[in-house]
């Protein structure tokens, strides 16, 4: 089940995949990490559950979320 | 041999058609998408909470689902990425939630509060996930659009295939009926889901998703940022799966109008009805462009297709079944919220006003430049307040001719702003700078073509300029600068 946490800005370095978003875009990721759909994988690999979304983070500290599955919830 | 079956979900209450025996779905033909099953029982009747009937179950479902899906879009050969068959876990491990990930539907349990929950036997939530894949097959692309709109249109779209499966199973049809005969009230069709939220409101109860998600709504369209992140349960939130209620909602009330429209209403009429509604779904899935305002581009799309192969029968059905969750497909998109703003609500009374912060991001997608203004100015239309921005601004000349080199012209554009659950939002559409100035742009090359442009106070030789002046335009120093001026219009024809 996703553990949707309370309503939080994201980092203003989380970013979609491509640069330059639009504020429709930026909103939908601030959308997926309040709601937890957004994180890292855990130390086996996997989403947590309830995540739809694999955040990563690149050498810049760049943050990016790239779709790796759907939920029912 | 038969097995046992629950052709909605275990807790969709005593008014659903509950388990039954029935005959198991013949497997597929090898010439379709498949499913690969996993940790295979032997046929036959199987009491709930075992792992033979959970097996059966899930089969019956997710196939029950593609019968759905092949009657309204064509038979489906391959799932996404030229796959023929996705892996069907019926229990992957523990979870309240169930996936789809390109190479599998997988379902799990959790036990709460002493009662075992089992997402794999909900054919509502099976249905869910595999409308997914299908959706997936013919539109990959949705896959990563980073607008909330498209994944949450992806959630509506499982919801939508939950309630077309129901639908296409006749006992189904026939309870449903006999709980309204006209689909305006809620019921086990339209719920989403309900033993998975049944195990979190016990888990969570203020968790959003512990109330089933509705189709059978009055949630209304405003721009997804300006909801709240989070909320109580079966609440309207900036979430994929709750704003794809909105979507759902018009989509069963399309079911709805259409059904309404026929000359009986039996089961038969019901699953024709819901049949339409399912092919224009699939149709405008499949062509609508990616968007912010998905839900709207869909309707569009919808309305299109309708055109095409109904010959237009169900445009005013689908006009207002998205005009009832404030998802505007005709002219009145003109009022429809497109984008919204920073800052706070805007005045929209006598004297309309903007805050700092809108006028400086309105500023800043209109790419004004120094010396551009923005003058905002209240107007009515069709009984709703709004403030009209108009953005004036010098478009150079020197592109169009070598004689209108330091030559601009002013034009202002009108930007309609509005109120978008609370915040400030463009309403229609935001106007496009680079358009505004082609647009300027062909409009003064037409002037010195046809003569009608007084270049330094010798009009343009041109094949059309004739003895009979037709000088409309000059230029003229205003500011210290050279601008463009009408001077007059003038009546005369094609000289």
């Amino acid at each position: 089940m996703a553990k949707r946490k309370s309503a939080t800005r994201s980092s203003s370095r989380t970013r979609p995949a491509q640069p330059a978003k639009s504020r429709d875009e930026a909103a939908f990721v601030e959308s997926l990490i309040a709601n937890g759909q957004a994180a890292k994988r855990r130390p086996d690999g996997s989403l947590p559950p309830g995540a739809t979304h694999e955040l990563i983070e690149d050498e810049n500290g760049e943050r990016r979320v790239v779709r790796r599955r759907f939920s029912a919830l | 041999m038969s097995i046992n079956f629950i052709p909605n979900d275990p807790a969709a209450g005593s008014t659903a058609p509950g388990l039954r025996v029935q005959a198991k779905h013949a497997n597929r033909p090898s010439t379709r998408a498949d499913f690969t099953l996993a940790n295979t029982q032997s046929e036959g009747i199987a009491a709930p909470g075992t792992a033979r009937f959970l097996f059966w179950q899930c089969r019956e479902a997710a196939l029950s689902a593609v019968d759905a899906w092949e009657a309204v879009a064509g038979n489906i050969t391959r799932w996404q990425g030229n796959r023929r068959r996705l892996a069907l876990r019926q229990d992957a491990g523990v979870d309240l939630n169930a996936y789809y990930d390109r190479t599998s539907f997988s379902f799990f349990h959790q036990a709460v509060s002493g009662t075992t929950y089992y997402s794999g036997a909900s054919t509502d939530v099976v249905s869910h996930e595999v409308g997914h894949g299908l959706l997936d097959s013919i539109r990959s692309d949705l896959w990563d659009a980073a607008f909330l709109e498209t994944g949450a249109f992806h959630e509506s779209f499982g919801d939508c295939m939950a309630v077309l499966t129901a639908l296409s199973d006749r006992d189904t049809r026939v309870k449903l009926l006999a709980v309204t005969a006209t689909l305006k009230k809620a019921n086990f069709v339209e719920a989403t889901a309900e033993n998975l939220s049944e195990a979190i409101r016990r888990l969570v109860p203020n968790h959003n998703a512990a109330e089933p998600r509705h189709a059978f709504n009055t949630f209304q369209f405003q721009i997804p940022e300006t909801l709240p992140a989070t909320g109580g349960p079966g609440a309207l939130i900036n979430e994929v799966h709750s704003f794809g209620m909105i979507f759902s909602g018009c989509f069963y009330d399309l079911i709805a109008q259409i059904f309404a429209a026929q000359s009986s209403r039996t089961e038969a009429t019901l699953l024709t009805s819901a049949r339409t509604a399912g092919s224009l779904l699939v149709a405008g899935a499949k062509t609508a462009l990616i968007a912010p305002r998905f839900f709207q581009a869909v309707g569009r799309a919808m309305t299109l297709a309708d055109d095409e192969r109904n010959a237009g029968r169900n445009r005013d059905a689908i006009r207002l079944a998205f005009q009832q969750h404030n998802v505007m497909l005709g002219s009145n998109a003109l009022l429809a919220p497109a984008a919204v703003l920073a800052g706070g609500a805007p005045s929209l009374g006598r004297a309309a006003a903007l805050k700092p912060s809108t006028r400086r991001d309105l500023a800043r997608r209109l790419r004004a430049g120094r010396g551009d203004r923005l003058t905002v100015r209240p107007v009515e239309l069709c009984g709703r307040r709004f403030a009209c921005v108009f953005h004036t601004r010098r478009v150079s000349l020197t592109p169009v001719h070598r004689r209108l080199r330091g030559v601009s012209a002013v034009t202002s554009v009108p930007v309609l702003i509005g109120d978008s659950g609370g915040s400030p939002a463009v309403m229609g559409e935001l106007p496009d700078a680079t358009t505004t100035e082609r647009e300027v742009h062909a409009f003064v090359d037409s002037l010195v073509q046809n003569g009608q442009l007084d270049l330094d106070g010798v009009p343009p030789a041109s094949p059309s300029n004739r003895a009979v002046p037709r000088v409309t335009h000059r230029i003229r120093t205003v500011g210290g600068q050279k601008t463009l001026q009408r001077v007059r219009f003038h009546c005369g024809g094609h000289l």
